[in-house]
């Protein structure tokens, strides 16, 4: 069975459709792994279908109007003239983004704008992305799910859809002030209707870390003491600032085949994917 | 001894019949049964061969250099597997002239996405022959598909201006 992570934090900009992508292809793309993961942009902002597919794929994917997350979402919104509206058929919203010969691969369900119309009609949609994922779960072994950094019905559509939940945190002031606000949110949704849905904290990883800067000590400091007293887990491995990690982005490239990145670099984020692998069993 | 030698004329005859097909090479015998057009002939050759003498051997070199030597299990192809060896060919100029896989990082990433063995040189060009080398142990169904799987391994468009057409809903040219 899959395991199912999502990267939340309720602050922007620190680095989750990085994290997601290159997580996606560290078990993917390298032969220690050979994984089967399928990536979920659940970003309006769909950064995460951007860095995985480039500009010419995506716009086949909307002009020839492949589903995406916004079609999981609003698949049985009534539409005038069009009769009872039809469930998604699961496979219809996958898209390979790569495939190796011995079966690893990324799929992706890419994201686009028009999702965030859907958060300003969101009754009774927060189950229907669970729904869809377990109909093709059985078909990977790990399902990263890329979230957008506000509270909305995506957000527990996330939470539903996951058993772990891994964040994301750049060691500066206004960056930690996302952890307390996602706890919150993590503990109002295990409170409210879904109480009996398994959901952890598979930990804290500090992202964009460079080590000495005084400013990223205290903050790294005061996260770590955080989680102490509250029991959340802070990966050791850090993700380390990198320019070549934006331009990746741009190569769409994993930081390990990036042109003239530094293989320390690759080194610190296989560090770091090795350890998230242990700690959720893949 | 002249035998052989017209015997070694005819086999290079076949092979370019093979490749130029039958219609020019009857034009051409036509025009090479004049006796006055193979003296001509046989005169620009030996022109052509002393110009080529007189260039500097630096020169040679760098010429030589530029373009990497083709694996012998591919040249091997040629007598026993024509098909491939025409795939193969193809697939080299190709990669040669940089149209397909045009960085190193490119090359190393197609090897891994086919399940071939991992590329380890350390420039673009030292790394053409190694992979030929492995995808001759292709078959040719197989050959064929992970050629044109190329297309896919191709980061593509990442542009600004490609992006902010389909945000602002403009269409690409």
């Amino acid at each position: 069975m899959a395991r199912k992570v999502s990267l939340i934090n309720m602050k922007g900009g620190v680095g989750k459709s990085t994290l997601a992508v290159n997580l996606a292809w560290q078990f993917a793309g390298l032969r220690k792994w050979d994984k089967k993961v399928l990536v979920v942009d659940l970003d309006p902002q769909f950064n995460a279908s951007q860095y995985l597919i480039g500009v010419r794929k995506y716009e086949q994917i909307v002009t020839n109007n492949i589903p995406t997350v916004w079609d999981v979402f609003e698949q049985l919104t009534h539409t005038p003239g069009k009769g009872k509206p039809k469930p998604l058929d699961p496979k219809s919203v996958l898209y390979n983004v790569v495939s190796y010969p011995d079966g690893s691969r990324i799929d992706l369900i890419p994201s686009r704008l028009e999702l965030a119309y859907s958060l300003r009609n969101p009754g009774q949609k927060e189950s229907l992305l669970s729904r869809l994922i377990s109909k093709i779960e059985e078909h990977y072994n790990l399902i990263l799910l890329d979230c957008a950094p506000t509270e909305s019905v995506l957000t527990t559509a996330a939470y539903l859809a996951s058993d772990w939940i891994l964040v994301p945190v750049k060691p500066e002031y206004l960056s930690t002030i996302g952890l307390p606000l996602l706890v919150r949110s993590m503990e109002e949704f295990k409170e409210g209707p879904y109480e009996d849905h398994d959901l952890e904290l598979a930990g804290i990883v500090f992202n964009h870390a460079s080590g000495y800067v005084p400013e990223e000590i205290k903050s790294k400091s005061e996260v770590k003491s955080i989680a102490a007293k509250y029991g959340w887990y802070v990966f050791e491995a850090e993700v380390s600032y990198s320019r070549s990690y934006p331009k990746g982005a741009r190569e769409g490239r994993p930081i390990f085949r990036t042109s003239y990145a530094r293989s320390y670099q690759a080194g610190r984020f296989h560090a770091f994917a090795n350890e998230f692998a242990q700690r959720i069993g893949l | 001894m002249r035998k052989q030698r017209e015997l070694d004329l005819l086999v290079d005859i076949a092979k370019l019949l093979r490749k130029y097909g039958s219609e020019p090479f009857e034009s051409l015998a036509e025009l090479l049964s004049s006796p006055e057009m193979t003296q001509r002939l046989s005169h620009i050759l030996t022109q052509v061969t002393k110009i080529a003498n007189t260039i500097p051997e630096t020169q040679k070199r760098t010429r030589t250099k530029r373009r990497p030597s083709i694996p012998k299990s591919l040249l091997t192809l040629e007598g026993t597997e024509p098909e491939k060896y025409q795939l193969l060919m193809k697939f080299y100029d190709d990669l040669t002239a940089k149209t397909v896989l045009p960085s190193l990082t490119d090359i190393k990433e197609f090897a891994a996405q086919c399940g071939l063995p991992e590329v380890r040189a350390k420039s673009r060009s030292k790394a053409i022959s190694p992979l030929i080398s492995s995808l001759v142990k292709s078959l040719n169904e197989e050959l064929i598909a992970k050629i044109q799987s190329i297309s896919r391994y191709q980061t593509g468009d990442r542009s600004l201006e490609g992006w902010s057409k389909i945000i602002l809903g403009r269409k690409q040219k």
